[in-house]
């Protein structure tokens, strides 16, 4: 499928879940109904952001163990979306804080780790942005996003679930929680938010190629003909002179 | 010093054993990671690093640099622990948990430390970043100790004290493994 | 005289986008002391450090009596003919690429099959000796502590009577016990050398060994060059025509 047409097709799908989401009815029991809506936006920008994660740290892995650039182009694309989906779920969930609590930020448990989880992978850009040589950069910031990866489970499901939090738990999981009506529009509003993040994370890669292309092309380019970046001379050749420098080396012979 | 800012700062008023909790840890954790700057990074730093790299097996370097934190750290605790006990007025109502719960947290920190400190150096990053690379092992590691000791100090059910050890005691191991793994591979970048 | 031989193909490295060599191929046997000169910034000191395993390769492989370390490339140049067991080098049997060829690789075909960096760890740590300028010694120490360190790091147990013995052959004898810090520069690098051959390394890389030696520093590197051509392979990194002589062939960077 060429790319131009499986984004229209997500484009169309995701603008059906929208009209879905506005469809279905408003949840009882909180202060303003209608606004419970976006949990369709919510919930699954932060799933999504868990995956890629999760996808991140999969090709860093790769990198630790095979060291191809391209498993670090992929690696970065990957947490690239995660964190943009982790920075929509921090601010669909304050807009709802927001209409229910009249406060867009009350440091509730889950607040407080997505903040510190935003840390963490803001970090591995600026650990990215700090090292000049690509290698180093490639093989130490996976080595980063490994560890980053290990505080995922942690900070966002362990956390808030140990905690009082403002968030309900397990609705998505149980039969009594949701709605179906509800259950269906939120879980094709998921399968939406992954198609759009792993349409970006292609485009991203395939730009991430050329970029490494262009970086070695240029390379070429600086070290010239490559055909004599090195001379070698034999022992017949000795005394040696540097014919390059033009010094006469007169007094070379043989040691050893 | 840190204690004796603690002490200051909560001079006249009552500290929760929560707060007495937190501020332990945040003692031993400024312990910990003040340490960074004498283990790999001052290797990095004076060029030695080179040296260590043509002569010593990876693992051998790491687990010396584990170590060396780790006595760093025993030998600031001998030190920070009873004059925090003293100086912030903190009750331990189970010493078992409180001892072990220190000890378990401690041996953590100081593997923690010294992994994020392997990144660091090679990363060549001074500054601000630093403290902010080691947050992702440190952070579990941390909120685990605290609850710990909370619960070594009465304020939280023994049950939990021990949930906490045992979580400690896996984060530790598991860091550890990947740490070893993880620097072979930075080791020679 | 031994039968180790040291061969790179294909060896290039680049920082950034900057190539500092590449397509450098060697053929060294043992009992060979090959000179490797060039201006500053030509890439000596790089070649021996990727060499010696400090830094990997960005493409090609290093074969150490058959054991490969560092990155082998995907895009590496079959071999040639059987090697001349006299010179042990040849030139680059193959034409190099032009400029432009090899970005139309794919990435992953330019940069390495998988590498089995635990066989090629105790080879470059017991293989290889190297001494370089820029390498730092524990200066809070005395000669002695750091010989002793590093021979323990290395899986040797020295004595101090031995340790003291190796300050003497490096012409430090008498101030093996004083720190490092209150040596001069030529002692540092009398210090290098006894490092660096310490394990007697079939293997051993100078860079510009003779930075700030006085005549009799020259004198023990002659003996240490000498013992080398017995025990394996030599590499030494000059600026100074002069000691081209040292070699028995030579590899100009840079060109």
């Amino acid at each position: 499928m060429k790319t131009p047409w499986a984004l229209l097709l997500i484009w169309l799908f995701m603008a059906v879940i929208i009209v879905a989401a506005y469809q279905a009815p408003p949840a009882e029991g909180f202060s303003k109904p209608e606004a419970a809506r976006i949990i369709f936006f919510h919930v699954p920008a932060a799933i999504s952001c868990i995956v890629f994660f999760g996808i991140g740290a999969w090709y860093a892995i790769r990198v630790l163990r095979l060291k191809l650039p391209l498993d670090d182009i992929k690696s970065v694309a990957a947490l690239e979306m995660g964190t943009l989906m982790c920075v929509l779920a921090t601010v669909t969930g304050s807009i709802f804080a927001y209409m229910q609590w009249n406060t867009p930020w009350n440091w509730d448990p889950r607040q407080t780790t997505i903040v510190a989880q935003l840390l963490i992978y803001a970090a591995y850009f600026a650990l990215r942005g700090s090292i000049p040589d690509d290698r180093r950069r490639m093989v130490l910031s996976a080595g980063y996003a490994v560890f980053a990866m290990a505080t995922v489970p942690f900070l966002m499901i362990v956390i808030p679930r140990v905690f009082a939090t403002l968030h309900p738990n397990n609705t998505l999981i149980s039969s009594a929680g949701l709605d179906p009506t509800y259950k269906k529009i939120f879980w094709s509003a998921f399968v939406g938010y992954m198609a759009i993040g792993l349409a970006i994370m292609r485009v991203r890669i395939q730009a991430g190629h050329l970029l490494y292309r262009l970086e070695t092309e240029r390379g070429l380019e600086d070290s010239g003909h490559i055909a004599a970046t090195h001379r070698i001379y034999g022992a017949d050749d000795l005394p040696l002179v540097d014919p390059a420098a033009g010094v006469a080396g007169s007094e070379g012979h043989r040691t050893g | 010093m840190t204690v004796v800012a603690m002490g200051l700062a909560t001079a006249n008023s009552a500290l929760t054993p929560e707060g007495q909790a937190g501020l332990l840890w945040v003692a031993l954790v400024f312990a910990g990671v003040t340490g960074l700057a004498r283990g790999f990074v001052l290797e990095e730093e004076q060029g030695t690093a080179d040296l260590l790299r043509l002569a010593a097996r990876p693992s051998a370097a790491l687990a010396g640099k584990m170590l060396f934190h780790g006595a760093l750290l025993l030998a600031s605790e001998v030190i920070l622990i009873p004059l925090s006990l003293l100086f912030l007025g903190i009750h331990v109502e189970d010493w078992l948990i409180f001892c072990v719960g220190i000890i378990n947290g401690s041996i953590g920190l100081a593997v923690c430390v010294t992994i994020s400190g392997a990144l660091v150096a090679r990363a060549g990053s001074r500054g601000s970043l630093v403290g902010v690379l080691s947050l992702p092992v440190l952070v579990p590691m941390i909120a685990m100790a605290v609850s710990t000791t909370k619960a070594g100090l009465g304020a939280a059910a023994a049950t939990i004290g021990w949930q906490g050890n045992v979580g400690m005691l896996g984060w530790t191991i598991a860091i550890g493994a990947a740490g070893f793994w993880l620097f072979d591979a930075i080791w020679k970048e | 005289m031994v039968s180790i031989r040291l061969q790179a193909s294909g060896l290039g490295r680049r920082f950034g986008a900057r190539w500092v060599f590449r397509q450098l191929d060697l053929n060294l046997a043992g009992g060979s002391v090959l000179v490797v000169s060039g201006a500053n910034g030509s890439g000596k000191s790089t070649l021996l450090k990727v060499l010696s395993g400090l830094l990997p390769a960005t493409e090609g492989s290093i074969d150490i009596d058959n054991v490969v370390l560092g990155s082998s490339s995907a895009d590496v140049w079959p071999s040639a003919d059987p090697k001349d067991p006299n010179t042990g080098i040849r030139p680059h049997p193959n034409p190099p690429p032009q400029a432009g060829e090899g970005v139309k690789e794919s990435p992953q075909a330019r940069e390495a099959v998988k590498e089995s960096p635990q066989a090629g760890e105790g080879v470059s740590r017991n293989m290889i000796g190297l001494t370089s300028p820029e390498l730092a010694l524990y200066g809070a120490l005395t000669g002695i502590e750091n010989y002793r360190f590093l021979a323990k790091l290395r899986g040797q147990s020295t004595t101090v009577t031995q340790a003291e013995e190796a300050m003497d052959r490096a012409g430090l004898g008498g101030r093996g016990h004083d720190r490092v810090d209150t040596y001069s520069t030529g002692m540092k690098q009398r210090l290098r050398l006894a490092l660096a051959t310490q394990h007697q390394p079939p293997i051993l890389l100078l860079d510009e060994p003779t930075a700030g030696m006085d005549d009799a520093g020259r004198k023990v590197l002659d003996g240490i060059l000498d013992d080398q051509r017995r025990r394996g392979i030599a590499l030494f990194a000059t600026n100074d025509t002069n000691e081209y002589r040292y070699g028995d062939a030579r590899l100009h960077l840079g060109v």
